[in-house]
């Protein structure tokens, strides 16, 4: 598959500073020290990916993005986008892309959004039939046909996101760079995102990169990227990043109030008065003896799934901590 | 893929201006009243000048119109750059991050940070006034046409020139500071500086305002140009030298834009 | 819990905030030095200009001041200018466009004196910088004998300028919550002070019609009036009209303020969102 994004052992440091110390005079004191925003990340996307880039606040995600899209330098490694090396050859790679940086970013805060529709048609040169045309498509996908006349300071959070996609995507891109897009967006909007993304990946072969710290927002993603500290810890299919815990499953038991029964079956995580949740091994599920349990007439009932992605997430966060 | 040429930069920067300028007039009471308050920019200089003239001779060499064309000339200059290069603005995008939406799309940097500034949209009518008490003086002066196509061009070009320092001197200011208070002082001291006779300062100042700070190209010489006290020869060497300015200034505002470091995450 | 009661001094409150004003803008030392600087050499670009004037025009003295007296008037000029601030504007407005005023009205502060003292920080420190150097030039390169009679009566001038400075700034500021964008009006209204209160052409050099309607005016009290008596140029029937005038200013502009200020309290949170 066509490689769109190659990205080879990329650093970038920036120099910053703290207090030296406390009191009125530590106004005249600075220490200061290099950050690594970035240390030796090396991936590559292929066309028509949908790459969510995940990390806690501070990680670095948003200088990767600023590298690949030609406004930040690295300090070493290289950086191809379609062909084009970022900051060498930013205006020409400016034409393929999309991005979408915060949720009214570029949009005219005083006009109708459709204002700033017209104004991206023509700083891409986007033809007017061509105009027209997608314009409607994308109106009609995003549910944008009460929104898009109004002026944007009139929107909510979710209905500038929508039009940001729109402007930053008319001139159809072949790569698509969304630096948080979900953030205090609704769930509808994010919904109608989700969905334009993946018609646009279906119809035109669009990749998508997207940054975010919202777990919720990788149910779209075939793969992760996960930075932490700067450096890229994890790269691969979601569901890898699922299992990278073992097999766990939770387990939601109803039993009669009186019933003794014996849940040593792994971990406890709650006891109540008829009612108990452990979490186990997936493989407890198939032994004889939990399946004796389950069968019991003390059972009232019982529910299984799978850990959230967030508590995943939280553990492995936690054991990168202790690692870096 | 379209290359971008010269006129694709001017078409960037005039439907900016398009949108800046419809977004501004959304507030359509607030905007007539901006405009109208800020026309009164242009008319302190006229103020100045007039009671100067009242109570003395003035400047050795330069009668009152003489001395008009040169402040109004200032005000025209300094609002214009203003227009496109408001340094405060400038930092305060880079700062927060808002410059990054505009530097990836497919057009030069500097066009871009030009195109985008849309907070000084008044400054146009100070600049109209400037321009009308320019016009009355040279018609009180009789200036011919050719004079002041002559002067303006000159004038336009040193502006530009000017404009592309500051620029670069905006961006150094955010690389080194991550702030620009100093700026503001510097464009009330070109203001000031640039209003009267560069020769009043002494050979250092002037030669100071001539080559670092270079206003005198966009404003003094021009002016002395017209009024006969600098030959054509000298004139075109002044042209080359802005030529020169702007050329150097945008080389190292690109060499200052790849230690960029936006703000905002 | 030990409640403040709103409106009841909260000094400690108040003077944090001149202090974390300061802090921030120590935060770009460098940078605000260079800005100093600037401040410093105008005034050099101010006398270079007038001994131009003066050498071209040959004479000792133009409407009662010599050249010597236009260094100082310059030198105390551009002190007063640090006095004569006005800094509530940019304040206010940046409340507005940000929408942090809603964030303001929840701390158990008046809002006008949350305002003030954000403004005061900026006030200080221009005032340790420049108002207070500049005094001392001017006293040193002056040939005037101060008695203390003259300097409480500069004092009193100065404060009333201040007050004035600062009335005029909270109106023009208030103006944000209709208007939003008030730096065209911050200029106008900066430009305005400067020229009919002396900081460019000193107000004796205006036509005497102009002088007479600019002496009752609340502008000539916030530069030409200290400046021309600490001189001992201007006359004491002068002198004490403009306070007089200054004062009656005062008190129209409070009473505008707080009539104003009550109408605008109620649409401050909502424009700020």
């Amino acid at each position: 598959m066509e490689k769109v994004v190659e990205v080879a052992n990329v650093s970038k440091n920036f120099k910053t500073y703290e207090r030296a110390s406390s009191g009125f005079l530590a106004s005249f004191r600075r220490h200061y020290y290099t950050k690594k925003a970035l240390i030796s990340v090396s991936f590559s996307i292929s066309r028509g990916q949908i790459v969510a880039l995940l990390g806690r606040n501070g990680s670095g995600k948003s200088t990767l993005i600023k590298i690949l899209t030609g406004i930040l330098y690295p300090d070493s490694g290289t950086v191809n986008v379609l062909g084009f090396n970022p900051w060498k050859e930013r205006m020409k790679l400016a034409w393929n892309i999309g991005v979408v940086l915060g949720a009214h970013g570029q949009m005219y805060w005083n006009l109708p959004a459709y204002d700033t529709f017209e104004y991206m048609q023509k700083i891409y040169k986007v033809p007017e039939e061509e105009f027209k045309k997608r314009l409607a498509h994308f109106v009609d996908i995003l549910d944008l046909k009460h929104i898009y006349k109004k002026p944007v300071r009139t929107m909510s959070l979710g209905e500038m996101m929508k039009c940001n996609f729109v402007a930053s995507t008319l001139h159809m891109p072949q790569v698509v760079f969304l630096d948080e897009p979900t953030i205090g967006v609704d769930i509808m909007s994010k919904a109608a995102l989700k969905k334009a993304m993946l018609e646009m990946r279906a119809k035109y072969g669009t990749t998508f990169i997207l940054t975010t710290h919202i777990v919720e927002d990788i149910s779209i993603a075939d793969r992760v990227l996960m930075l932490h500290k700067g450096r890229l810890v994890f790269d691969g299919a979601k569901e890898r990043l699922e299992h990278m815990f073992g097999n766990k499953r939770e387990v939601e038991i109803k039993f009669v109030p009186d019933a003794k029964l014996n849940l040593d079956f792994g971990k406890v995580l709650y006891t109540g008065t008829g009612i108990a949740r452990l979490e186990i091994n997936a493989s407890v599920l198939k032994s004889r003896r939990f399946i004796s349990l389950l069968s019991s007439k003390s059972i009232i009932d019982y529910s299984v799934s799978a850990p959230g992605l967030s508590e995943l997430l939280a553990k492995m966060y936690t054991k990168l901590e202790k690692v870096h | 893929m379209v290359e971008i040429t010269l006129i694709d930069s001017i078409k960037y920067y005039l439907i900016n201006q398009a949108y800046a300028w419809k977004s501004f007039f959304a507030y359509r009471t607030q905007s007539l009243l901006w405009l109208f308050y800020s026309a009164f920019t242009g008319i302190f200089s006229f103020i100045t000048m007039t009671v100067i003239y009242n109570v003395s001779s003035g400047f050795p060499g330069w009668n009152y119109y003489q001395m008009l064309i040169l402040s109004s000339t200032v005000v025209m200059v300094i609002d214009a750059i203003e227009y496109n290069v408001n340094s405060w603005d400038v930092i305060r995008s880079m700062r927060r991050g808002m410059l990054d939406m505009h530097m990836v799309r497919p057009y030069g940097l500097a066009t871009i940070m030009i195109s985008t500034q849309s907070k000084a949209k008044t400054l146009i009518s100070g600049f109209a006034t400037g321009l009308a008490i320019f016009a009355y003086a040279a018609l009180m002066l009789h200036l011919s046409l050719a004079y002041i196509i002559t002067f303006l061009g000159i004038v336009a070009i040193g502006t530009y020139a000017l404009m592309m320092f500051l620029l670069m001197l905006t961006v150094l200011s955010y690389h080194l500071f991550k702030s620009g208070m100093f700026m503001d002082g510097l464009i009330n001291t070109l203001s000031v500086v640039g209003s009267y006779p560069l020769s009043v300062f002494g050979t250092i100042i002037m030669l100071l305002f001539s080559i670092l700070v270079p206003i005198g190209v966009a404003v003094y010489y021009p002016a002395e140009l017209i009024f006969g006290k600098i030959n054509v020869v000298f004139s075109i060497a002044i042209i080359l030298f802005s030529l020169a300015v702007a050329f150097v200034s945008y080389k190292l505002f690109y060499v200052l834009m790849r230690h960029y470091t936006s703000g905002g995450g | 819990m030990k409640s403040n009661r709103v409106g009841f001094p909260n000094i400690d409150a108040y003077i944090s905030m001149i202090a974390i004003g300061i802090k921030d803008q120590l935060a770009y030392k460098l940078d605000y030095t260079i800005s100093l600087f600037f401040k410093f050499i105008n005034v050099l670009f101010m006398i270079l200009i007038w001994s131009a004037i003066y050498l071209g025009t040959g004479v000792a003295s133009i409407r009662g001041l010599s050249l010597p007296d236009i260094y100082v008037y310059f030198f105390i000029i551009y002190a007063l200018r640090g006095v004569a601030n006005m800094q509530l504007p940019d304040v206010i407005e940046e409340d507005i466009q940000e929408g942090s005023i809603a964030t303001a009205y929840t701390r158990p502060l008046r809002y006008p004196i949350q305002v003030y003292m954000r403004g005061a920080a900026d006030d200080l420190m221009t005032m340790l910088f420049i108002t207070v150097p500049f005094f001392v030039i001017a006293v040193l390169i002056a040939h005037v004998t101060l008695t203390l009679g003259t300097v409480l009566l500069l004092l009193v001038e100065i404060l009333i300028g201040y007050v004035l400075v600062n009335l005029i700034g909270f109106l023009v500021g208030m103006t944000a919550v209709k208007l939003i964008s008030i730096q065209g009006l911050e200029a106008v209204t900066w430009s305005t002070l400067l020229l009919l209160g002396g900081g460019i052409v000193p107000l004796n050099m205006m036509p005497l019609v102009v002088q007479q309607i600019l002496y009752l005016s609340p502008f000539a009290i916030m530069l030409y009036i200290p400046a021309t008596t600490f001189l001992g140029t201007v006359s004491q029937s002068i002198i004490v009209t403009n306070i007089l005038a200054s004062l009656a200013w005062i008190a129209l502009l409070t009473v505008v303020a707080f009539i104003a200020w009550g109408k605008v309290r109620r649409q401050l949170t909502s424009a700020g969102g």
